[in-house]
């Protein structure tokens, strides 16, 4: 997700309101309260919010996103659960202001939203535990229907809750970066609600333990969170680790050629910046980067004669050339992870009309992602120096490109390459050498 | 018949005499109620669904959930209850599954399982009734000769916990039985599954071991951590308790197949490119992939822990990066492979070793002694692959002065390295080159 904010009022009067509504379920939550004996349960409490706000400084934050995983959803839900909403609502304030804290810079009106938020988030899962009559089984054998009922009303108390939560910072991160809800919101469920609904579960069984054995039993959902947490980190930063390493090998591959050095990073950035204008859902974006770095892999199969030939191809040559992308789709295609990009590294090279080469694919049957590569490519070509000529300016290329619309080019997919020339400075950071 | 299949023979033997010395009640006193047959199916169930989840590992052991549910199988069940709910739970889950089941694999898998729970029993009987005495069990089983890993004395559990019963320190002291238990439960499940794996393999034990606890360790106390709450909230959950636990540990094993998926990825990724790099040289197309392949095998009998065999064997794959791609296969006197991978974050392990190689065995600073053997291995198969398949004639003096330097600072270290790259290319190696190595 771009992390570009808005500078106008409309963030501030929305964490204003979540903030309203938040009050009034304090005001509730306060009123409803049911009484708890802290003879035997201030320790329970005590270590359910120390370590809810211990997870919430150590959330792992979505690479380029606005959404994180932090284990302390869960300990919010035990506490609702089992303390009921008002005490929700105050391991809501604690972790938003856990999560400012170490920021002395946040704004306010962020701040005000995170409290209001996980406010209504707690409370209203503690509300409902509270409404549809759940008794944690502190003790003796439960008959099975009884389980039933008590796992479904942990069931319904925790979706709500979750949906809540995904529905506000969805809303928020719109309202703040600008972006359209449908496209924030599938980003938003992908994200968080999985994980958020099974964290859910594990807060419920929390209280559940807590309430059958007492505050020992906490100890045993020590290491399964962090265990959780690290693995989750540990992917994340791999993930993001991977696409470093893919430019970096493929940066060294082309260092071989002074005329191809850097132009698959360069394409890649023009690809995302195509792409982004397209509207295309980050997780697509992300996709395509990795298309554009490894999209001229198959040249390890040309002869270096040939890519560097000062002068006009044989047939012969420009048949040779024209086996690339066949030869990049093969090697991808032994990597499960890298196989969704073959068909557009396969048909980079084809035009609308038909007569490209790679795939065989024409018109609306190449994809997307292909038709954007196709763009970025002829792009940074023909504003590079190659044995045979020097660059173009870049007005000729666009130009060029302008030329091609229809026929070789999707001319969408060309508006959306110049639109994302004119509103960034992909001219000045990504001209080549 | 090899060592592993003897190894595999003698578990079954030792499995079948512990089960039987643990004999408590039959069958069929475990099996009088309702709630028995539940708790029982339900145990099953969680079992073949591990099972058919489990990630197997390119070296060919398994990693499950499994050894949780047996936890819970041999805290309620008697032994020889336990250890057919398991070897049913795992047969199921193979055949859902639908993996090839090979005999000694089926044979080694049940094994261990029945040598668990009746390891399992031991400690939880006896444990628990040196802390609590006769009149514990008495009282829970109704019978002198019922053993607390009895169903009735699984349910005796509930009494434990119930307020009122006991103090509140014989509660504690449960939990802590019941928390260190688990703990050895899955040492021994680890230490069993990596003597087979050593002994199939012809690898280090301890190195097999080492490994292991660093790849499975954490992932597997969260495991037993689950299985422990789960025999904790069975008072008042019942066997529900175990459809969250099952759902926890699927989630839990879901989380570790992703991030190994995402590395054996990453690891693939790396691998094409490094081959793809090699693409326009036809001479020496497939030498790096072949040099890593035998640097890793010397390495891992060496004794290399995974995450160095992962950086020795990166080294192999880029050791001449540097000098891949142009047409006339001349070196690029300006780069050096360190030099191109030095931006690679995820490749930083294999630098000082791919530095070693670069500087011809004369970096500055102290290297640590399982580079200098990595450069070694790398330095000579690569001399080897360049004789035996490339065609060319190789130039040693590059291994030649990197094992001079591995000799002068560890001979023991160096003739045992030698000797492995002996065994994996008898006839080019001597020990006499070594001799040679340091007269240089």
């Amino acid at each position: 997700m771009t992390q570009e904010t808005r500078h106008d009022l409309r963030f501030p009067l929305f964490a204003i309101a979540v903030a309203l509504a938040a009050a009034v379920m304090v005001v509730l939550a306060v009123y409803s309260a049911l009484p708890v004996a802290f003879d035997q349960n201030a320790l329970i409490l005590a270590l359910l919010v120390f370590a809810a706000v211990g997870s919430e400084v150590l959330a792992v934050l979505y690479p380029k996103s606005v959404f994180s995983v932090s284990m302390s959803f869960p300990l919010g839900v035990a506490v609702s659960a089992y303390f009921g909403p008002a005490y929700g609502a105050l391991v809501g304030v604690l972790l938003a202001l856990s999560v400012a804290w170490p920021r002395s810079a946040r704004k306010w009106d962020r701040i005000l939203f995170n409290i209001g938020q996980l406010i209504l988030t707690f409370t209203s899962a503690g509300f409902l535990f509270q409404l549809l009559g759940h008794l944690l089984m502190a003790s003796g054998p439960t008959r099975a229907d009884g389980v039933i009922a008590a796992l479904l009303v942990a069931a319904v108390a925790v979706t709500v809750g979750v949906a809540i939560n995904t529905m506000l910072v969805v809303l928020g991160a719109s309202v703040l970066y600008g972006q359209s809800i449908g496209k924030t919101l599938s980003e938003g469920v992908a994200a968080m609600v999985p994980s958020q609904l099974t964290l859910g579960i594990v807060g419920v069984l929390m209280a559940q333990v807590a309430a059958a054995v007492g505050a020992p039993g906490l100890a045993l959902f020590v290491v399964p969170l962090l265990v959780a947490r690290q693995t989750y980190e540990r992917t994340v930063q791999l993930r993001s680790a991977y696409a470093d390493t893919i430019a970096s090998l493929v940066a060294a591959l082309e260092a071989k050629d002074v005329y191809t050095k850097g132009h698959s990073v360069r394409v890649a950035k023009y690809a995302c910046a195509t792409a982004r204008h397209l509207g295309m859902p980050d997780a697509k974006v992300d996709r395509l980067e990795w298309a554009a770095l490894l999209h001229d892999i198959g040249k390890v199969g040309v002869s270096r004669r040939v890519l560097s030939k000062n002068g006009k191809l044989s047939d012969a040559e420009y048949d040779e050339i024209k086996r690339h992308p066949a030869i990049g789709a093969r090697i991808l295609e032994d990597v499960p992870y890298l196989a969704d990009l073959v068909p557009s590294i396969q048909a980079h090279h084809e035009r609308l009309d038909g007569s490209g080469y790679g795939s065989g694919a024409a018109g609306s049957d190449i994809p997307l992602e292909a038709r954007v590569l196709a763009v970025a490519d002829a792009y940074d070509a023909m504003t590079s120096t190659r044995p045979y000529r020097t660059a173009m300016r870049h007005e000729a290329a666009v130009e060029q490109l302008q030329g091609g619309r229809g026929a070789q080019f999707d001319g969408d997919v060309v508006d959306a390459f110049l639109s994302a020339f004119e509103d960034s400075s992909l001219l000045a950071d990504g001209a080549p050498e | 018949m090899n060592k592993a299949r003897w190894a595999v023979l003698a578990q079954c033997c030792v499995a079948t005499a512990a089960i039987y010395a643990a004999a408590g009640p039959g069958l069929v006193a475990d099996l009088q109620s309702l709630d028995a047959w539940i708790l029982v199916a339900a145990l099953i169930v969680a079992a073949a669904l591990l099972s058919a989840l489990s990630v197997w590992l390119p070296r060919g052991d398994a990693v499950d959930s499994s050894a949780a549910i047996a936890f819970m199988a041999g805290a309620f069940l008697t032994p020889q209850l336990s250890s057919l709910v398991m070897a049913v739970g795992w047969l199921l889950g193979m055949a859902v599954s639908r993996r090839g089941m090979d005999l000694w694999r089926s044979l080694e898998q049940v094994s261990r399982r029945a040598l668990l729970m009746a390891g399992a029993y031991a400690y939880l009987g006896y444990a628990v009734r040196a802390i609590f005495g006769g009149s514990f069990v008495a009282s829970a089983a109704g019978t002198a000769a019922a053993r607390l890993s009895t169903l009735e004395s699984g349910l005796a559990l509930k009494t434990a916990m119930t307020p009122g019963f006991g103090s509140q320190a014989a509660v504690l002291t449960l939990y802590l039985v019941i928390g260190l238990g688990g703990i050895l439960f899955v040492s021994l499940d680890l230490a069993i599954e990596q003597l087979q794996s050593s002994l199939r393999l012809s690898s280090p034990y301890w190195s097999l071991l080492l490994g292991s606890v660093r790849l499975r360790g954490w992932m597997a106390v969260a495991e037993m951590s689950v299985a422990a709450l789960t025999v904790l909230v069975y008072p008042t959950l019942g066997a529900w308790g175990m459809v969250i636990a099952t759902g926890m540990l699927i989630i839990m094993r879901r989380s570790f197949v992703l991030l190994r998926d995402m590395q054996t990825s990453y690891e693939l990724t790396i691998e094409v490119l490094a081959r793809s790099m090699e693409w326009s040289d036809s001479a020496r197309r497939g030498h790096a992939e072949r040099v890593a392949n035998m640097v890793a095998m010397a390495a891992r009998r060496i004794g290399f822990s995974s995450k160095r065999l992962e950086d020795v064997r990166y080294a192999a794959l880029f050791h001449d990066v540097a000098h891949m791609g142009s047409d006339e296969g001349s070196p690029d006197s300006e780069s050096t492979s360190s030099a191109v991978l030095a931006d690679v974050v995820l490749l930083g392990g294999a630098l000082p070793i791919l530095r070693i190689l670069d500087s011809q065995g004369h970096v500055s600073e102290s290297p640590d002694e399982e580079d200098v053997i990595g450069a070694y291995l790398v330095a000579r198969f690569s001399d080897i692959d360049d004789a035996v398949n490339v065609g060319i004639a190789p130039s040693p003096q590059l291994s030649n002065a990197i094992g001079a330097r591995l000799y002068a600072s560890t001979r023991a270290s160096a003739e045992r390295v030698i000797r492995e790259v002996e065994r994996l290319a008898p006839g080019l190696v001597t020990a006499n080159q070594l001799s040679m190595d340091v007269a240089l």
